[in-house]
């Protein structure tokens, strides 16, 4: 059956199972919704520093900050965690203490090329500093304090702690930022131009905060009391081995150590992650993670993944099942196992299809709600769509199996003895007259 | 019984046996049966329920595999063909007619007579849709061609089975029971169409049934008791014996 008649039977087909169809089009949509939130926000995660995750191009190791207890362990360098996971986004930054015009006040370096981050700032007036530019923007406080305004030229000076050494710079006011009340004296520039005034060479300690906000990413300034250092492995890091996420807070992890940091209060700080990297194994991290039941969540994670899968599986499999009876009219009428394993193909492939771009359509709403990015790894594209070869090819094989079945009889009643051994047999001998008897008790 | 392997016959059961395994032990359905039909024979086998009749209709028809014995549809041992093979038989072979019908529901009867047509690549789209119109007309339901088989009697749906048994002319129209679920007067009229294809088209029948006024409108009568052939009889040459005597 090779014409349009072949088609059209397979679309009434459908049409006929068509609530069937339609469930099994739901939850492949909502599989994928799950395995693209994973395979897309996990990695996110990585880049904003505040990831706890391995992800390995599958959603294997991979669990959500607001899950679980994040650690900021100083044996790891970025280099290590970015070969482990192939993350290669990490944005070093500078943080000092400036004293300007208006006073002391915090000053934030980040990459001003990197648009990514910028965005994630509201100005209030003028614009966000350009890259080399000599400019700085200025919190809405520090802007009243001082009676700044954008245009003034503010002079920004850095004492060295160790040699008193004192450098300046004079940088224009771009624009007036929102930010936080906890960092109202904040001066935001150029991570190269503010590295150069503290005499900082680049580093690799970031310290980078995130909150995931319905608005997206809202980076916050560090804290004042700080200043890393660029050489390895001697850094000034807290003292604190770790900083507890929100979701920690509401589950009770109490950290004695964690109350205050360099005077700022510990609510604010309760908000944020540090993310401290150094130079160690990857590996460490790992045990650490499974050693505090990190991993296990992971685990719990992709658990739920394989479950939803199998379940997808069985879905298909009564799919076809069910009409066993049609099948064994089709059969009888002449088609062959072929053709009615292509018929059952054809229409998997039209719920798999539908419910992969049903499932896409929903991410990328959800990813604009929340602000978050789109874009889904390569390599979860290409095990989705092996699993759905898998899918569509696995309800073909079930409808080619009944159909061949000698005990036609059977399925035209409904109720055949269906031998569940034969789904696996992928190269069946040709039946002969012992094999045939023995067939026939 | 020796096999003949030339097309004298067109259908023939040597030896054939059907044994089942149920939990209270061995049933045997079909007993050693040996059945030769001709070209153009109108065969009925009677029986009471449970005499094996429709397990050897199902063995003939290639819908069940006999335990022993072989069937041979011109010359051919349905047993030694592959799936494939069997699937080209039905399709062009043999025809079947049920009596629960196992019309295809969401097809119309139209539809339902045209999709065997559809497996016959030498003719075009238009001459099997052509030929499906002409055979939906034989079995008188040509205004009803838009219906599907929830909205026909039990009597047009199983007139729309005869039609589609007869798409690709088969060599054998094996028919279950095909009074089975119709009232008398429809019954009648399903035998009155099965008759005229047997007589003006010689189409080859062997129909299974427990009614004996259905047995009676065939022309050979095989019956059948536990498995096993009793009688096997010439119903044409019967009848004129009586009529003679008279």
């Amino acid at each position: 059956m090779r014409d349009r008649w072949f088609n059209r039977m397979v679309y009434r087909e459908w049409l006929a199972n068509r609530t069937a169809h339609v469930i099994v089009i739901g939850v492949i949509a909502l599989t994928f919704l799950m395995y693209s939130i994973y395979g897309a926000w996990a990695d996110d995660d990585l880049t904003t520093g505040q990831a706890r995750t391995l992800n390995i191009g599958a959603p294997l190791l991979v669990y959500y900050p607001e899950w679980a207890v994040q650690f900021s362990r100083p044996e790891f360098s970025p280099d290590d965690v970015a070969d482990a996971a192939g993350v290669s986004r990490m944005r070093p930054g500078v943080v000092t203490h400036l004293v300007t015009p208006a006073g002391v006040a915090d000053a934030w370096g980040i990459d001003l090329q990197d648009t990514r981050l910028l965005t994630t700032f509201d100005t209030e007036e003028g614009f966000l500093p350009e890259s080399g530019a000599n400019e700085v923007a200025i919190s809405s406080a520090l802007a009243a304090d001082g009676n700044l305004t954008v245009g003034d030229e503010i002079l920004l000076s850095h004492t060295d702690t160790d040699s008193a050494q004192q450098r300046s710079r004079v940088f224009t006011v771009s624009g007036v930022i929102s930010v936080d009340d906890a960092w109202s004296r904040l001066v935001l520039g150029g991570d190269d131009q503010l590295a150069e005034l503290a005499q900082l060479p680049r580093f690799n300690a970031a310290w980078v905060w995130t909150e995931r906000t319905r608005r997206g990413r809202q980076v916050m300034d560090a804290p004042p009391a700080e200043v890393v250092t660029a050489e390895l492995p001697r850094v000034r890091a807290p003292a604190y081995p770790y900083e507890v996420s929100p979701l920690a807070e509401k589950e009770g992890v109490n950290n004695p150590q964690m109350q205050t940091f360099g005077g700022v209060p510990s609510p604010f700080l309760n908000r944020v992650t540090p993310v401290v990297w150094h130079s160690d194994a990857v590996r460490d991290q790992v045990a650490a993670m499974g050693r505090t039941g990190v991993a296990s969540v992971s685990g719990l994670v992709t658990l739920m993944f394989l479950m939803v899968a199998l379940a997808l599986t069985l879905t298909v499999l009564i799919v076809v099942l069910d009409r066993q009876r049609i099948i064994g009219t089709y059969a009888v009428l002449g088609m062959s196992s072929e053709d009615i394993g292509r018929m059952f193909r054809s229409q998997l492939i039209i719920d798999a299809a539908a419910g992969t771009v049903t499932g896409f359509l929903l991410f990328v709403v959800i990813a604009l709600v929340r602000g978050l990015g789109t874009a889904i790894p390569a390599l979860t594209i290409i095990l989705w769509l092996l699993f759905q070869v898998v899918l569509v090819c696995w309800g073909g094989r079930v409808a080619w199996v009944l159909s061949g079945d000698r005990d036609l009889r059977s399925h035209l009643r409904g109720d055949s003895n269906f031998d569940w051994w034969k789904l696996i047999d992928i190269f069946p001998r040709p039946v002969g007259p012992e094999e045939r008897r023995s067939e026939g008790q | 019984m020796t096999k003949d392997k030339s097309t004298d016959f067109v259908l023939q059961a040597c030896d054939v046996s059907k044994h089942y395994r149920t939990t209270a032990g061995e049933v045997r359905a079909v007993k050693e049966v040996n059945l030769r039909i001709r070209e153009g024979e109108f065969v009925a086998i009677m029986g009471p329920s449970g005499s094996g009749k429709t397990t050897l209709l199902s063995m003939l028809g290639a819908l069940e595999s006999p335990t022993e014995g072989e069937v041979l549809l011109q010359g051919r041992d349905l047993g030694r063909l592959r799936s494939r093979e069997l699937a080209m038989l039905r399709r062009f072979q043999l025809g079947f007619i049920f009596q629960s019908f196992y019309l295809v529901d969401h097809l119309t009867a139209f539809e339902n007579i045209r999709f065997p047509l559809g497996f016959n690549v030498k003719m075009e789209p238009g001459e099997r849709d052509d030929r499906a119109v002409r055979l939906l007309g034989m079995v008188g339901l040509a205004d009803r061609s838009d219906h599907f088989p929830r909205q026909l009697s039990g009597g047009e749906q199983q007139r729309v089975a005869i039609a589609r048994a007869m798409a690709n002319e088969p060599a054998v129209i094996l028919a279950d029971e095909p009074t089975g679920n119709l009232d008398q007067r429809s019954g009648n009229e399903i035998m009155d169409a099965l008759e005229d294809l047997n007589q003006r088209l010689k189409q080859t029948l062997v129909v299974v049934t427990h009614d004996e006024q259905v047995a009676r409108r065939a022309r050979r009568l095989v019956l059948l008791e536990d498995g096993q052939v009793m009688e096997d009889r010439d119903l044409v040459t019967d009848a004129a014996d009586m009529n003679m005597e008279r």
